[in-house]
């Protein structure tokens, strides 16, 4: 079944990039568009395990770098790690409460955006981070949290389905079970 | 109970099995990010190579998708018309069958007609200059910065610091060159400037994009002279000092000009005369500035 996880994280990762360059730029409001780019990053490695999740932000990074990067390599980093950081949260906590992941994809973008920020505009001596954070950060959060009510539900059913193998819950249950 | 414990001290090793080389997967695909970020410090083409394939991958994606678009625009274009149409139809009753037809006829191609009507006129404006249309099919991800993606490439005639403009000014320039696509950064993004002058007096300065100000659609202005004497609404355009830009291509109407702290220079704001959230098509330039070099 390996093969089926290699091409939904292919699918979700292409269709993330393509989609956020396109339609959620027509559907942007002002300057906001939902970030389609966090919301895959964060589901694959929250759901799909902290592996995918580091592959899936590698590659959807590398996409960024190779059209949009300043400097090759800097988003490829970021989404690494929030793959990686993602993927130990879905370790430690519950994957099936959607509040939860509500909870964490909000400081996800709120993360990304800062550390985008920080990178291009605070270093540059842009110090009004309240301008910032209520013309740029919040509207995106909003939008972004809005589109992913709508799409967490359908999609988080289709990464376990695809990377949450029956014969794991099992066995985690009965190994669950022994420890009381 | 037995048998279960087994599975369980089972389940628990093959977990930790996988556990342990992720960091090294971790560590691994870091270390690479921080030697491409290296590299292209030093060397911004090395990953020229590796940039065509994947926009030879994903470029027709986006163009289909942008078709897709454009398809949606135009019908939904078509049906807000025959609204229009019907209450037009409505009024002219009592008129004459062939006045109605022309009429609905002439509303329908409105749209279409006007685009096409502006372009004509910005290649009139620009007549020194040979342009070519491109239309855009991306943009960047992210809400920091505004770069986008025309349909046009390397083979099409585009090479890297060709101009781009649109509406009757100036839009950006060209900082990436595929087979089949170009990446443009404009110059509202907050790491872009342009030598400017004052097309009255030819006096110069520098045009800066900043996030901060373009919310309100505006860009700074910075190092004019003290001694110029600088009026509202005054029109700057490129200069013709400057080592990418064509001389002489709007880029909009400076406004509450004020002098700076050091008492030698003055600054201000410039109003765009480019529409930057609703750009669709643009004008490449396709004769670079000889700069002498």
């Amino acid at each position: 079944m390996l093969w089926k996880k290699i091409v939904l994280a292919i699918v979700l990762v292409i269709a993330a990039f393509t989609l956020q360059c396109t339609v959620c730029k027509w559907i942007a409001i002002g300057n906001a568009s939902p970030n389609l780019i966090i919301m895959i990053v964060f589901l694959l490695s929250f759901l799909g395990g902290r592996r995918v999740g580091m592959l899936a932000g590698f590659f959807l990074g590398l996409l960024i770098d190779c059209f949009y990067g300043q400097v090759f390599g800097v988003n490829t980093f970021i989404l690494l790690m929030f793959g990686y950081i993602d993927g130990t949260l879905g370790k430690t906590f519950f994957d099936d409460d959607f509040k939860l992941q509500l909870i964490f994809l909000v400081l996800n973008d709120l993360i990304y955006n800062f550390v985008f920020y920080v990178i291009w505009f605070f270093l540059k001596g842009r110090l009004e981070i309240g301008f910032y954070f209520v013309k740029v950060m919040l509207p995106e959060l909003i939008y972004t949290f809005i589109v992913f009510c709508i799409i967490l539900i359908p999609l988080s059913k289709l990464i376990k389905y695809i990377y949450v193998e029956k014969d794991a819950k099992i066995n985690f249950a009965v190994s669950n079970n022994n420890e009381i | 109970m037995f048998n279960n414990k087994n599975v369980g001290e089972e389940s628990k090793k093959v977990r930790h099995r996988k556990q342990l080389p992720d960091k090294y997967i971790l560590m691994a695909l870091a270390l690479l990010c921080v030697i491409m970020i290296g590299l292209s410090a030093s060397n911004s083409s090395f990953a020229a190579p590796f940039k065509r394939v994947v926009g030879s991958i994903f470029v027709p994606i986006e163009k289909g998708i942008n078709n897709i678009g454009l398809w949606f625009a135009d019908k939904s274009d078509f049906f807000a018309q025959i609204d229009d149409l019907k209450e037009e139809n409505e009024k002219l009753k009592e008129q004459v069958d062939d006045l109605t037809l022309q009429n609905t006829q002439l509303l329908k191609n409105e749209l279409e007609f006007q685009r096409l009507q502006e372009l004509l006129q910005l290649q009139e404006a620009y007549s020194a200059y040979p342009t070519t249309g491109a239309r855009i099919i991306a943009m960047e991800p992210n809400g920091w910065f505004t770069t986008f993606t025309i349909d046009k490439g390397s083979n099409d005639g585009m090479a890297v610091d060709m101009n781009v403009i649109a509406n009757g000014g100036l839009v950006g320039i060209i900082t990436e060159v595929g087979p089949n696509y170009s990446i443009v950064s404009s110059i509202i993004n907050d790491n872009m400037s342009v030598s400017a002058e004052f097309v009255e007096t030819s006096d110069l300065c520098v045009v800066n994009g900043d996030l901060q100000l373009i919310e309100d659609g505006y860009l700074s202005v910075s190092n004019i002279s003290k001694d110029v004497e600088v009026s509202d609404g005054a029109m700057i355009t490129t200069s013709h000092i400057s080592s990418k830009y064509l001389p002489g291509i709007l880029i909009g109407y400076i406004h509450s000009v004020t002098e700076d702290d050091n008492n030698l220079t003055k600054s201000g704001y410039v109003a765009t005369v480019v529409d930057f959230t609703n750009l669709q098509d643009v004008l490449v330039i396709t004769q670079l500035k000889e700069t002498g070099e």
